[in-house]
């Protein structure tokens, strides 16, 4: 094939891409929407309301009720915060911890045989039960599913921090910085943070997309955030027994957990694209 | 090793494969029941699960009918001295171990010596024992400082820990040290190899078994082996377990959820009805050492913010015909039913218990409640309960966590704020709390009552008072004063009272109803 | 190669030795212990106590791990707290469910999966590419146990194909076994796949820009040839890199998947020692598990000899 056709693609692909990834955007802004109104207006539907339990989707539970009566509709919108929250949240965890030690990793390299033995040793434990093993230690709570799920993802983030850091620290400006007298602290904070930072904020897209996902089977499992606080994950958990006589409780939440994750995801992907093509696809 | 290994797996495999094995003529029950069996020694845990299989493999001295009275059940005949302090036991004829071995007077005395040391009511026998000995191979006597009229409930008892018979051997095991090996003399025989915890549980029929003449009452009466085979399969959750039922791939699931009957009553090869057993009950457990539960007026507010109806609707939904609500502390249906004092709990009534707490001078200092999530039921009645006692003006740290640790914080002495706690919720199975000696609430002994530690005198005079009473009235009228004395300073709150659901295939018949569900009477037809 | 091979198995004794530490220290820390669970309801403190005693619950974290460690020196991973098994056993007892998913859901993945990223990777941003790439990233946003129950309604409910639960062994037949992972195999699949699928698209991109190729169209050669002969060939590293990077990934997947799908596997008994605390048997499945993962990155790096001569030579210098 010539290079003819390999043109007329990447007017098409532009095309394509600008409509998926203006949807992406629309369902991000559409749940952040959610999240920042939904649970002041239409509160959690946390009171308990037995006459109305397992009502299906209709007037006036849009989206029918759970086992205790609870309306799906309010907490599928108002559990858009907690979910959120938690990717928010463990995206910044793992990159603040993530980045630091791999900052250090790739910096000092004393420490670095160290922290990078220890991430080694994160790795080899499926993230899973590792997180199903720190929430069901720590206890349930938004906090301690935060850090559960952080956990396993740190060492991955570590090392992209470690990698980007060892690449600049052979490049010449840093050199330069090093030649003039600047101090350590000054030339990671001006001069390599400033650098990873894009590779990092894509990773978090990732992160916080499959923290959204784990937050979900956390409380599959049991070991999740309490029901008194909505989320997709324990909405959808709740559900897990009536799945035969009420599949809506999982099917709407499960819906808005899997459109906002792709949204992430496709979201992503755009932004590495931007970076450097030829990473596309391949997740850190 | 290597060896070793391929030869494990082998075993494993072999182990799963055996349900689908040659089958013959061979008849299998294949059963689903909460809980899962990881060991069996009866005397080391008193989880339901573990006693209902155990039942299967050993036999009781004497056994509890149908109306909850004690029978003989390995004994053929028993005498009592004139002067009330000697008893004689004579055993069946043809009792035989699993291991071919027939049944002595010395393998009871041994099991009797072993159960004395667990068991709270053998522990009162073992206090007035002067002597035991075997008369002869089959028969024994038991020789007391004092006439006790309770030692025959004591060896018929199933809660905490029933009286299990096994081997000499075996029997000699210390009471610290767990049983290894499961040799018993009832219908069924455990099959070692097949039982993989997590995985199922397998009993065999037991050919050397003798029944007793009589129709199966409850525990007692004719124990006969229906089938050749019991496999207790153990489920990742309800609704696989319902799955296999309505695919034929298991015949009999206890405690089936409420919210499953629609799916379950359609089917025409499933029949679906209350387990026949008396039944269980919810209750609100209270830690009465840590304030602000330590105060009596505080815990009456409690029992004005709970709604037995909330809670059972939690569980049941709109089933009302599974539940009852039910004011007596001895369970309803009982023979020391009675509903004295239970007005406080039996209509909520915020306005009351706000004003209450107000009379206390609560001021506000969170109520640490455990809340385990990973048991649905637990999840939502904990729900049902936190929101209550938001309602009622308490503040409520609502703690969630998992049951593993719910059970070790419970036991945790401590302050709220250090790792201790208030309230919780838990359950007990009818057959406990329908007799004050079984009841771990109403003891009032302080240290030494079930966790909450309510701390008595009253109560432990009555106990005392009652253990030693002789005859039902007497009796009665003491566990009355019982209830009124534990509901006026609030040992604990019942949440209503209901028989779980279970169902089964239409091929499979012949449960008895009685203290707790057995399966030696259940057949299957193809 | 002898001492590729043995400084590489040498470079993973870190690695166990942390994972243990971790999980030691994860379960010990953390609230909640076996003892008041073993006792059961009726327990009073001094039994609590006695069997906290037994099982050197009272005695300083740093001599509970020197106890343990010294066990594990004796290839002994211990007894479970609550049956009083040995814990190798018990793995072993449950170790073909979860292999046998592992191992198809990789097979399965492979087949769909590799054809799939080169197809996109060839129709580079058409419609079909597209269509392919959603779906991939369709498929590890849905929770699996969304995919499972799914599957499960139409499949085995509705039109009663295949069975709803459980697992039939190999013991029991080849066919009956496959019949009964199916279901989970096709969930697991749908997860796995899509992660295989997205990097091996990636890759071929990659090669597809590389020099070589590039003189290979210049040479005339046809597209399909120049994938087929140069390309294709080149893929065989990254692909059996993803896959075996993306195992611990598909342990994860296996434990949820086990769950819906009842399948007495290995990610089951993890999750219920998690519950119960049952201390030894977790430390053991997570170092087993530790140790997989490692042996499979090891195989990994010794299936590179295969692919690519270059590393080979590197190999033996």
């Amino acid at each position: 094939m010539s290079a003819q056709p390999q043109t007329a693609r990447a007017g098409r692909s532009l095309k394509a891409s600008t409509v998926v990834i203006g949807l992406s955007f629309a369902i991000v802004a559409m749940v952040t929407a959610c999240a920042l109104l939904a649970p002041p207006i239409l509160g959690y539907s946390s009171d308990l309301n037995m006459g109305e339990a397992l009502q299906p989707p209709g007037s006036p539970h849009w989206f029918g009720t759970d086992n205790l009566g609870r309306d799906i509709f309010v907490r599928t919108l108002s559990g858009a915060r907690t979910s959120l929250m938690v990717g928010l949240g463990v995206s910044l965890l793992t990159l603040l911890a993530g980045g630091l030690i791999g900052l250090v990793a790739g910096y000092v390299r004393l420490a670095d045989t160290v922290l990078m033995r220890i991430m080694d040793g994160l790795m080899a434990i499926p993230g899973v039960l590792l997180a199903v093993a720190l929430a069901s230690l720590l206890g349930g709570g938004l906090l301690t599913v935060m850090i559960a799920i952080s956990v396993p993802e740190i060492p991955r983030t570590a090392r992209l921090m470690r990698g980007v850091v060892l690449s600049l620290r052979e490049m010449l400006y840093i050199d330069a910085a090093i030649a003039i007298g600047s101090s350590t602290p000054r030339i990671l904070l001006r001069h390599i943070l400033p650098n990873a930072t894009e590779a990092l904020v894509v990773q978090a897209t990732f992160v916080c997309a499959s923290a959204i996902l784990a937050e979900a089977i956390l409380s599959f499992i049991g070991v999740g955030i309490s029901p008194d606080l909505p989320s997709w994950g324990n909405v959808m958990a709740g559900g897990r027994q009536f799945f035969r006589v009420a599949p809506w409780i999982i099917a709407f939440p499960g819906l808005f957990l899997s459109l906002l994750v792709i949204a992430i995801n496709v979201l992503g992907d755009a932004l590495r694209e931007r970076i450097d093509p030829r990473l596309s696809g391949r997740r850190a | 090793m290597l060896r070793i290994v391929i030869a494990a797996w082998l075993a494993g495999s072999l182990c799963l494969a055996a349900s689908i094995g040659p089958a013959g003529a061979e008849t299998v029950l294949k059963i689903k029941n909460t809980g899962d069996i990881k060991q069996l020694d009866a005397l080391f845990t008193s989880a339901y699960p573990v006693r209902d299989m155990a039942y299967l493999i050993y036999d009781t001295l004497f056994s509890l009918d149908g109306n909850y009275r004690a029978q003989p059940q390995m004994v053929e005949s028993h005498t009592l001295s004139e002067d009330g302090k000697t008893y004689v036991f004579k055993l069946r004829q043809g009792l035989s171990f699993h291991d071919g071995k027939p049944v002595t007077a010395a393998d009871c005395i041994a099991s009797i010596e072993r159960w004395m040391k667990k068991d709270s009511l053998g522990a009162e026998i073992d206090k007035r024992l002067d002597a035991i000995r075997a008369i002869d191979a089959t028969a024994f006597e038991v020789r007391l400082k004092e006439p006790f009229a309770r030692l025959i409930d004591g060896f018929a008892r199933m809660t905490a820990y029933p009286l299990f018979v096994m081997p000499e051997r075996l029997a000699r095991t210390p009471a610290t040290t767990e049983l290894k090996e499961f040799v018993g003399s009832g219908p069924f025989k455990l099959l070692p190899d097949e039982w993989v915890p997590g995985v199922k549980f397998v009993v065999a029929k037991h050919g050397g078994y003798k029944p007793r003449g009589e129709a199966p009452s409850g525990l007692a009466g004719g124990k006969t082996a229906g089938v050749d085979r019991i496999e207790r399969i153990q489920f990742s959750d309800d609704l696989s377990a319902v799955n296999a039922l309505l695919a034929g791939e298991i015949d009999y699931v206890a405690e089936v959820p409420a919210e499953m009957l629609p799916v379950l009553e359609k089917d025409k090869s499933i029949q679906v009805a209350k387990a026949p057993i008396l039944g269980k009950n919810f209750q609100v457990v209270i830690n009465h050492t840590q304030p602000p539960m330590d105060n009596v007026k505080v815990r009456q507010a409690l029992q004005y913010a709970i709604s037995q109806s909330d809670s059972m609707q939690a569980v049941f939904g709109g089933r009302k015909d599974l539940y009852q609500l039910c004011p007596a502390l001895f369970m309803c249906g009982s023979p020391y039913e009675t509903d004295v004092g239970s007005e406080r709990f039996m209509k909520q009534d915020f306005e009351k218990a706000k004003a209450l707490l107000k009379e206390a001078g609560y001021d506000g200092t969170p109520i640490v409640y455990l809340h385990p999530m990973d048991a649905k039921v637990q999840r939502d009645v904990g729900t049902v309960m936190v929101n209550a006692m938001r309602k009622a003006g308490f503040t409520v740290e609502d703690v969630q966590m998992d049951t593993a640790t719910m059970f070790t914080r419970r036991t945790n002495k401590n302050p709220p704020k250090q790792g201790g706690w208030n309230v919780f919720i838990t359950g007990f199975a009818g057959d406990a709390l329908m007799d004050p000696l079984t009841n771990p609430y109403v003891t009032g002994a302080c240290e030494k009552a079930f966790v909450g530690w309510p701390c008595d005198k009253p109560l432990q005079e009555l106990w005392q008072t009652f253990l030693l009473a002789s005859d039902d009235a007497a009796r009665k009228a003491i566990a009355v004063e019982m209830q009124a004395r534990s509901n006026e300073i609030v040992t604990y709150i019942p949440l209503g009272q209901f028989n779980d659901l279970s169902a089964w295939r239409k091929s499979v018949s012949g449960f008895v109803p009685g203290p707790t569900l057995t399966y030696w009477n259940v057949r299957k037809s193809d | 190669m002898a001492r590729f091979l043995f400084s590489r198995l040498l470079a993973t004794l870190p690695v166990m030795l942390t994972v243990l530490v971790v999980v030691f220290m994860l379960l010990h820390i953390g609230p909640g212990d076996p003892a008041a669970a073993m006792a059961g309801d009726n327990a009073s403190a001094e039994q609590i106590a006695q069997i906290r005693q037994r099982l050197h619950l009272d005695q300083p974290l740093v001599v509970q791990f020197l106890i343990y460690l010294r066990q594990l020196a004796q290839f002994d991973l211990g007894v479970s707290v609550y049956s009083g098994r040995p814990v190798a056993t018990m793995i072993l007892q449950r170790a073909e469910p979860t292999l046998m998913l592992a191992l198809t859901t990789t097979l399965l993945s492979v087949l769909v999966a590799v054809p799939a990223g080169v197809f996109a990777a060839r129709r580079l941003g058409l419609v079909t590419d597209y269509v392919v790439m959603a779906l991939c990233v369709a498929g590890f946003s849905i929770p699996v146990f969304v995919i499972g129950y799914a599957l499960m309604q139409v499949f085995a409910i509705e039109l009663g194909w295949l069975p709803v639960q459980g697992y039939r062994p190999l013991a029991s037949g080849l066919w009956n076994s496959l019949r009964s992972l199916t279901l989970p195999t096709v969930a697991l699949t749908l997860l796995f796949a899509a992660l295989v699928a997205r990097i091996t698209r990636a890759t071929l991109l990659n090669v597809l820009s590389e020099d070589y190729i590039r003189t290979a169209r210049a040479k005339g050669l046809p597209e399909r040839k120049v994938v087929a002969t140069h390309a294709l060939k080149n893929i065989g590293v990254p692909v059996v890199t993803v896959v075996g990077t993306s195992f611990a990934a598909l342990l994860g997947g296996v434990v949820v998947t086990e769950s819906v799908f009842n399948l007495p596997g290995i990610g089951r008994l993890t999750v219920d020692s998690i519950l119960s605390r049952d201390y030894p048997v977790v430390q053991g499945v997570m170092l087993v598990f530790a140790f997989v993962l490692v042996v499979v990155n090891l195989l990994v790096d010794l299936s590179y000899a295969l692919f690519d001569p270059r590393i080979r030579q590197d190999m033996r210098s």
